[in-house]
């Protein structure tokens, strides 16, 4: 499941974690592989993990990218990794995550299937979180059905406010 | 958007607030848990059973398919309704049938507090001529989690 995961975000040639670069131009990475280089996440100059206040204010978006894999890397087989599916700018979560944000277990690769899952408007980028237990199942637990939505995505919501330290960079999403 | 801003963006609610009080008081139907629902404005009520039977209002998106940021009393807004069975097949979550419809759809806010009432008293009996077999039959299956 995880080496899926990798293969999405990496690329289809890396699955380990060390098998890619990072390189920052301006505010702009770009992730490398063995495949042609694109670009998967971008930041604004108020960017999400890098306005978070502190020491991560300080921090620039590939020592942020080698904590993500770094964090992979400990995890083994299994991240436990949360998911927020969102069209609001980076900058939005520089404080963190809101208390009582919805978020999911799934790592969807389609945006339009996590909108009729999670019954919300297409998203344009995922935020992973590390899950430290500070999300509970919402009540009831799965998304419910609408009339636009089929809902069935499964729902968390975090009592707390989740601080910044705990996001990772957005990835970009899109229909397929 | 900030917090403060959804809470402005959900304040208008409370005109209608009244009408789902008396509805719900007269034929036993629950409000969800707001938590459930999202930011977005929206008031989901239901009655817990075999089938659950729900109403659902809430503001649409606009034309590019996302939220409204600011209210306008001429935002569209819907109404729709419907039953969910939900039957547990050893998987973590289980299964679930919906059956769903709408009731109206894209009616301006300041036109919604006169047709509401109506609208739910009108379909509550199609709802409730739902069974768990019927929804086995006629609703669309969704598999719950991942």
């Amino acid at each position: 499941m995880w080496f899926w995961a990798l293969a999405v975000w990496f690329g289809p040639t890396t699955a380990a974690t060390t098998g890619f670069a990072v390189e920052c131009d301006g505010n702009q990475a770009m992730i490398a592989y063995d495949a042609p280089s694109f670009s998967s996440f971008n930041y604004d100059s108020g960017a999400v993990l890098l306005a978070g206040g502190g020491s991560e204010r300080s921090q620039r978006p590939d020592v942020h990218f080698t904590r993500f894999a770094k964090f992979l890397a400990a995890e083994g087989t299994a991240p436990n990794l949360m998911y927020h599916y969102t069209t609001a700018s980076e900058s939005s979560f520089a404080n963190g995550l809101w208390e009582g944000s919805s978020v999911t277990d799934k790592l969807y690769t389609d945006a339009a299937q996590a909108s009729q899952e999670l019954g919300i408007p297409v998203s344009n980028k995922v935020i992973p979180i590390q899950n430290t237990g500070q999300f509970i199942p919402n009540a009831p637990s799965t998304v419910q059905r609408s009339f636009r939505f089929t809902g069935g995505g499964s729902d968390f919501i975090n009592p707390q406010a989740v601080p910044p330290s705990q996001l990772f960079p957005a990835q970009p999403i899109g229909p397929h | 958007m900030n917090e403060a801003d959804f809470a402005a963006l959900n304040e208008h609610l409370e005109e209608v607030r009244p009408i789902f009080d008396a509805f719900c008081a007269r034929h036993g139907l629950v409000y969800v848990n707001r938590k459930s629902l999202g930011r977005y404005p929206r008031i989901r009520i239901e009655r817990p059973g075999e089938p659950t039977i729900w109403f659902d209002l809430w503001m649409e998106f606009n034309k590019d398919g996302q939220r409204f940021e600011q209210f306008r009393r001429d935002l569209p807004y819907e109404l729709s309704a419907g039953a969910s069975l939900v039957v547990q097949d050893g998987s973590k979550n289980g299964i679930r049938f919906d059956k769903c419809f709408q009731c109206f759809s894209g009616k301006p806010f300041d036109q919604v507090g006169a047709v509401l009432q109506g609208e739910m008293e009108k379909h509550l009996p199609t709802l409730e001529g739902w069974d768990a077999q019927y929804l086995k039959n006629n609703g669309e299956k969704v598999q719950l989690g991942t």
